[in-house]
């Protein structure tokens, strides 16, 4: 047993710390995170610097929709989130070189920036395994003058609201 | 107030298990042969199927000859383990398929099973990408008699 007081101190600081590691590193791999987005591709509707709440519900409930923003892992750079738009689901048309089908192939999804003409995306390194794409930005918290919904839909509302279009 | 006590704990106890598999690594159960016969899953009794160790440090940096797990590109449910054979920027002829040489392009793997009768690996769906590597399998922890460590 410890005795000493320092000791004690020590120990219940350091178990302390590990909880709220814990913690932290289950609420940010389950539920969701806030996100930097840095760079130029999203530019109209995302600014450089602008801080983002992302969940990661509507990923594990399967309700990724067309025109939702995503974050998803960069395929050639593991440790890197790209911030897309998804313009295109599986078997869904798309016009690009590196698609000679023309269609976006099973289990895959096509991003593309807001901002086209400098945007890296699925025009440049292809359609990307859905697995890559880990949470969907929903409320931008600051700026404050611009803060508000950045997602249209719930994570649970399964509704297909493109049919309609 | 006890209770409060208690489901706090319960909460922080979750959350540092679910940590642990996350951050050092967890066991899985190998289902299927494609990798036989290093790795034994072909078997529809679950305890006759290996059960291996998959850590999850350097996984994105790895030889050929590593076994890692990834998610399926073609299926976001599938989780497949499978040999590393080649690596970036090597050249590869998919066997059926040896017309369409394949680049391996920047961060991606060729994975493929070792049993050359049964697998459904890179030959099929082309380089796997790093960032869908999940765990790299370490040792083969179950059944005791094959316990062993997996070579790196």
């Amino acid at each position: 047993m410890v005795k000493s007081k320092g000791l004690k101190l020590l120990w219940r600081f350091t178990k302390g710390t590990a909880a709220f590691y814990c913690v932290g590193h289950c609420i940010s791999k389950y539920i969701g995170e806030m996100v930097i987005c840095s760079g130029p591709s999203m530019h109209p509707t995302i600014h450089d610097g602008d801080l983002v709440l992302a969940e990661r519900f509507s990923i594990r409930n399967k309700n990724v929709q067309v025109g939702d923003i995503v974050g998803c892992v960069n395929p050639q750079k593991p440790k890197e989130l790209l911030c897309k738009r998804i313009a295109a689901k599986e078997g869904d048309p798309v016009t690009s070189h590196l698609l000679p089908s023309g269609r976006v192939p099973i289990g895959h999804v096509f991003l593309r920036g807001d901002n086209g003409p400098v945007s890296t995306d699925s025009r440049h390194f292809g359609p990307v395994p859905e697995a890559l794409v880990q949470i969907r930005l929903s409320l931008r918290i600051w700026p404050p003058e611009r803060a508000g919904w950045i997602s249209d839909h719930w994570f649970w509302d399964k509704s297909d609201r493109n049919a309609e279009k | 107030m006890r209770i409060f006590r208690t489901l706090v704990k319960g909460t922080v106890g979750t959350c540092v298990v679910f940590t642990f598999f996350d951050v050092v690594g967890h066991p899985a159960q190998v289902v299927g042969n494609s990798m036989q016969p290093t790795l034994q899953g072909g078997d529809a009794r679950w305890y006759k199927r290996d059960i291996v160790w998959l850590s999850t440090w350097n996984l994105y940096k790895c030889s050929p000859g590593t076994i890692l797990t990834f998610v399926s590109p073609r299926d976001p449910d599938a989780v497949h383990i499978k040999r590393v054979t080649a690596v970036e920027n090597a050249i590869v002829r998919p066997e059926k398929r040896p017309e369409l040489i394949t680049d391996i392009p920047k961060g991606h793997y060729w994975m493929e099973g070792d049993n050359p009768e049964h697998r459904h690996d890179s030959n099929v769906y082309g380089p796997v990408s790093t960032s869908l590597v999940k765990g790299r399998a370490t040792h083969i922890i179950w059944p005791p008699n094959r316990w062993q460590r997996l070579s790196k």
